[in-house]
């Protein structure tokens, strides 16, 4: 991303330690402390230089470290485009706009004949050098969101036993109806407890293309183009319909926090310490 | 290791060469002078081969933490980004997964069906295994096929012209001459593929996995914890697995956000061609 850089800065620091050891050169026999600083601070220039190549982007936040963290970048580490259907990444003078392509894929290889299986591996071979621009295909294996879910459970249990409840109070209530309520009221629980019990997981697979444009309008018109020739030679390969993912369905792929959603730590958590004990 | 590490190790190893030259005129502190040239450049060689060894170990005798972006930070023995947020910690490592660490495979001329059959089996028993979140993660761009080709033919009329030199020697070295013919054999393997219609392509391949904690310390040992098992799960793929550390983590994080050209990918990592 800064080569251009990486390179001048490294020239600079070369030049200055060699203008070291030229004046370290220069220094009468006598005056050994002058040439022992001069050669400490050439030293120090040859490791620096060599620095720069791999570790330029850590030279600035080193320099103004607080408190032992070195700061690379503050800001977010992205922005949603406007039509939701890439993110955005300035780098200075560049935009670069990622855009995510949805593979759906449902067959299983406990379906498939060997030569079925031979074939799939050989299509998704295939798919690998779709691009000469780098692409990345990824299987992401996530929890799925339940929060909705298990809100509409919690809903429809508070509905059936405040129902339960009224019918109770109600002498009037036949034993039959009570009894059908309160089957109900455990069929909502039992499943509300079996929801948020079991570990819930999706594997997704996906394609991302990145461009680099000198504007955002650019970035984005050409990482939707590349995304959709992907999309195009993907459905084409494996015979399935890829699509350009949005929203946050981008945000699944790429935070954390989407990928394991608060819903599912506790699980998480309790699988782990299942494992543990 | 790329033509231009080459050129940024040599320079900067001239220098502290040019010191060590000049050390001998100033007796006792030339001394000093001529430890302090050699200590140079052996941590020039570290940071050229395992930067990814002593840098993190001086950011966590430091105490160094990083922030590659807001809510984010790297670890200070550089092993983790861990993102904090609603009172959770989700921490995030890598593995590689370098699927060509077997040179000899790379010396068979036609694909090994069987691995090919039993790729999907393999596949879903690993994910049936994980219980938690994991991304397998695959860059890949296809080369200019002309220029690939043309630069496999120079590299083999190299070693043959290598190899016809030494078999000429008086006494040729046959360790030497069965290296150069294990490597002209994958070479002509790889001109084959391509007169085959295979396309060749550069790739690199890492695998994710994000742990959640109630604390820092909590969320990195659940980590390490997954990223072990993923280690063992990944296994029966025959692939050369480590745990990412070091710059190269932050390189990655920046993958999630933007995919580098071709270019800039084979000069940060190991690209497997």
């Amino acid at each position: 991303m800064d080569s251009g850089k990486k390179r001048v800065a490294f020239i600079i620091i070369a030049a200055v330690g060699f203008l070291f050891t030229v004046l370290m050169g220069l220094v009468p026999a006598s005056l050994s402390l002058v040439a022992l600083v001069l050669a400490i601070l050439a030293l120090a220039a040859s490791v620096l230089a060599f620095a720069a190549k791999d570790y330029y982007y850590m030279f600035n936040p080193i320099v103004r470290m607080k408190h032992m963290t070195a700061v690379i970048d503050s800001g977010e580490p992205f922005y949603m485009s406007p039509n939701g259907n890439s993110i955005i990444v300035r780098d200075e003078n560049e935009v670069y706009a990622t855009s995510f392509i949805k593979v759906p894929v449902y067959s299983s290889s406990t379906e498939m004949s060997d030569e079925e299986k031979l074939n799939f591996t050989s299509l998704f071979a295939r798919l690998v050098s779709i691009s000469k621009n780098p692409i990345r295909l990824s299987s992401q294996l996530n929890s799925i969101n339940k929060d909705e879910y298990m809100s509409r459970i919690t809903a429809k249990l508070n509905e059936s036993e405040q129902r339960y409840n009224t019918l109770q109070n109600d002498k009037a209530t036949p034993a039959k109806e009570l009894d059908r309520v309160k089957g109900e009221v455990t069929m909502w629980r039992n499943m509300f407890d079996n929801v948020s019990r079991s570990n819930s997981q999706e594997l997704n697979l996906y394609a991302s293309i990145t461009a680099v444009g000198n504007t955002e309008d650019e970035a984005i018109n050409l990482s939707s183009l590349r995304a959709e020739e992907v999309a195009a030679g993907i459905s084409a390969t494996l015979g399935v319909t890829a699509t350009i993912a949005t929203g946050n369905d981008i945000l699944v792929f790429i935070e954390p926090d989407y990928m394991i959603p608060p819903a599912t730590i506790t699980e998480m958590m309790k699988y782990k310490s299942g494992q543990a004990e | 290791m790329d033509e231009n590490t080459i050129i940024y190790l040599v320079i900067s190893l001239f220098i502290a060469l040019l010191v060590l030259l000049g050390a001998s005129r100033f007796g006792a502190i030339g001394i000093i002078m001529t430890v302090l040239s050699l200590v140079t450049m052996l941590v020039i060689l570290l940071l050229a081969f395992a930067d990814f060894l002593i840098v993190p170990l001086f950011t966590k005798a430091l105490n160094i933490t990083q922030v590659p972006a807001k809510d984010y930070v790297i670890t200070s023995g550089q092993e983790a980004v861990v993102k904090y947020t609603n009172g959770i910690y989700y921490a995030t490592g890598y593995l590689t997964a370098n699927i060509y660490n077997y040179v000899f495979a790379a010396e068979r001329g036609t694909e090994d069906e069987e691995a090919l059959v039993s790729a999907p089996d393999k596949w879903e028993k690993a994910i049936m295994n994980i219980h938690f979140p994991f991304k397998f993660n695959l860059v890949s761009a296809s080369e200019d096929i002309q220029r690939y080709r043309d630069e496999l033919e120079t590299k083999r009329g190299l070693l043959e012209f290598q190899y016809s030199k030494e078999m000429q020697s008086s006494s040729p070295n046959s360790m030497g001459l069965e290296n150069m013919q294990r490597q002209m054999n994958i070479l002509q393997t790889s001109i084959d593929k391509i007169g085959q219609g295979e396309k060749p392509i550069n790739n690199i391949m890492y695998i994710e996995s994000t742990a959640v904690g109630v604390s820092l310390k909590e969320a990195n040992d659940n980590l390490s914890n997954q990223l072990n098992e993923l280690q063992t799960i990944f296994n029966i793929f025959d692939l050369s697995i480590t745990r990412v550390m070091g710059r190269e983590l932050y390189l990655l994080f920046r993958m999630n956000y933007i995919i580098p050209s071709m270019g800039e990918l084979m000069g940060s990592f190991q690209v497997q061609k």
